[in-house]
């Protein structure tokens, strides 16, 4: 697997950003989803929440621990991804294909300075 | 004390009994730690008809509960369930709770024995009045299965389609008019499900369920297990890890929405270095000597060892086959500082000494299988 597919963009921590169509969709990286292990429950936030960057954005817990999804920046959840309530492992199976939650964002500027996959290897 | 409807039946399987919330409810059958191990390993039927289920109706409802509970329940969705501590003014808590999310303005709750009038009494301070509350204690059953195997014999007897999705937090159906209720709440920290049914089916589906059971190694648990099963589980026990004194700095944040910041008390998950209990499962607790506050619980967690400096769970696949697990003393402390993870502590009844190490509570009993997900589950047992 490509380790940050140029397609996204990253926070500091480990979380992905995709914008499409003016809809930004959060994800997990997989150096991410290999550090936390076999994913065994998602905590979600709720549609409709406001989440400062570098908040807790949801929970992941695996065998090992429960991780802390910080939020990647300032926003508002407006959809969560149910199919994960269910199939939370699926993340660690294809974490660039599985959005977690998807936002609006307040500042555009925010979402330009996030990490470049080249910036984010380096 | 009361008895319930399951008495005979639980009498004739040779259960020690003892009064819990003012009905003789089974302690154990064969052993506590018996059953304890055979609920992490394969599953484990729990009797726990004296928990108090009231069900509350009305326009007022969500802003009933909202005035003291610790959780904001207006987001909750049809379905779904939130665990939760109702508290006073000062911040003490009353008791715990889960709240199931029935319809609009019709909620469930399932609080500890002996609670129901205590919390409708309270709910009579608050200036909400169209409501109402029925109790159900006295004609509804909850069994809880638990353990990685209760699926499968849950799917054996109501087909799979049923629990085709199911994530934790969440149940499906309604007990009244003789329905079943089915929930993921996950009392003991492993994989389980609650049945809230009427009595009049009570007898007939626990004989279903220990006979459907035996491929599956079911065994009937008493309340002395579900109490050292808890310490691996995320929950604290009501009147023993949680009770009147201000609910802060402790393992439990989830269960509140904001936190509160106090430096009245702090408490912390221990785990020993042997399962050489306490003399009494209460005491106190020394720091170097000195003491620093009490021991709220002291128990043996069965299915847990130390190897190498960590904690493993016996389903722990790294924990050598040919290790002998004893299991290790565990529970809860209530100290008057601020401590760190890893802290070296001794706490004594006055008669024995013994060395424990405060961690955290996810770290108890690790491999729990409580949240996982109905694909993995089903997948674990191909």
């Amino acid at each position: 697997m490509n380790r940050y597919p140029s397609e996204f963009k990253y926070s500091k921590n480990n979380e992905w950003v995709k914008k499409e169509d003016g809809v930004y969709s959060v994800g997990i990286t997989d150096y991410a989803q290999k550090e936390i292990g076999d994913i065994s429950y998602i905590k979600l936030p709720k549609v409709g929440d406001i989440i400062k960057k570098d908040a807790s954005l949801c929970e992941l817990e695996s065998a090992k621990s429960v991780s802390d999804v910080k939020m990647p920046l300032n926003g508002k959840v407006f959809a969560i991804n149910k199919h994960l309530l269910d199939n939370p492992e699926d993340i660690n199976k294809d974490p660039y294909g599985l959005w977690i939650v998807k936002i609006e964002i307040f500042d555009e500027n925010d979402y330009e300075n996030l990490l470049t996959s080249t910036e984010k290897i380096v | 004390m009361k008895n319930t409807i399951m008495y005979n039946i639980h009498k004739e399987s040779g259960a020690v009994f003892s009064d819990l919330g003012g009905y003789k409810m089974p302690l154990f059958y064969k052993s506590q730690k018996l059953e304890h191990l055979n609920v992490v390993n394969n599953v484990g039927l729990f009797d726990m008809s004296n928990k108090s289920i009231l069900n509350l109706k009305g326009d007022d409802s969500t802003n009933l509960i909202n005035s003291s509970f610790s959780r904001d329940i207006s987001t909750l969705n049809i379905g779904q369930l939130i665990y939760g501590l109702f508290l006073n003014k000062s911040n003490f808590v009353i008791d715990n709770a889960i709240v199931y999310k029935l319809n609009n303005f019709d909620y469930l709750m399932v609080v500890t024995p002996s609670m129901a009038d205590i919390i409708i009494n309270f709910f009579k301070t608050f200036n909400y009045r169209e409501y109402i509350i029925y109790d159900y204690t006295d004609l509804v059953i909850k069994f809880d299965l638990q353990g990685p195997k209760s699926l499968a014999l849950l799917e054996k007897i109501y087909g799979s389609d049923l629990f085709d999705s199911f994530p934790y937090y969440t149940f499906k159906g309604d007990f009244r008019h003789k329905g079943i209720l089915i929930s993921r709440s996950g009392y003991t920290g492993e994989f389980g499900f609650e049945l809230f049914l009427d009595k009049s089916q009570a007898v007939t589906l626990w004989r279903i369920l220990l006979k459907e059971g035996e491929e599956f190694n079911i065994l009937p648990c008493g309340l002395s297990a579900r109490d050292s099963l808890i310490l691996g589980s995320d929950f604290p026990l009501s009147q023993r890890d949680i009770g009147n004194w201000e609910f802060c700095n402790n393992p439990w944040t989830f269960a509140v929405d904001i936190p509160v910041k106090s430096k009245s008390s702090y408490t912390y998950a221990y785990v020993g270095y042997d399962s050489q209990n306490l003399h009494e499962n209460r005491g106190i607790v020394l720091l170097k000597d000195k003491v620093i506050g009490e021991v709220l619980i002291c128990l043996v967690e069965f299915s847990i060892t130390r190897y190498l400096n960590n904690i493993y769970s016996i389903t722990s696949a790294e924990l050598p086959s040919d290790n002998n697990i004893e299991g290790l003393i565990a529970g809860y402390i209530k100290v008057d500082r601020e401590l760190l993870i890893g802290a070296h502590l001794v706490l004594s009844d006055k008669k024995k000494f013994v060395e424990v190490e405060v961690i955290r509570n996810i770290d108890l009993r690790p491999n729990r299988t409580v949240k996982k997900s109905i694909k993995s589950m089903r997948l674990m047992y191909e």
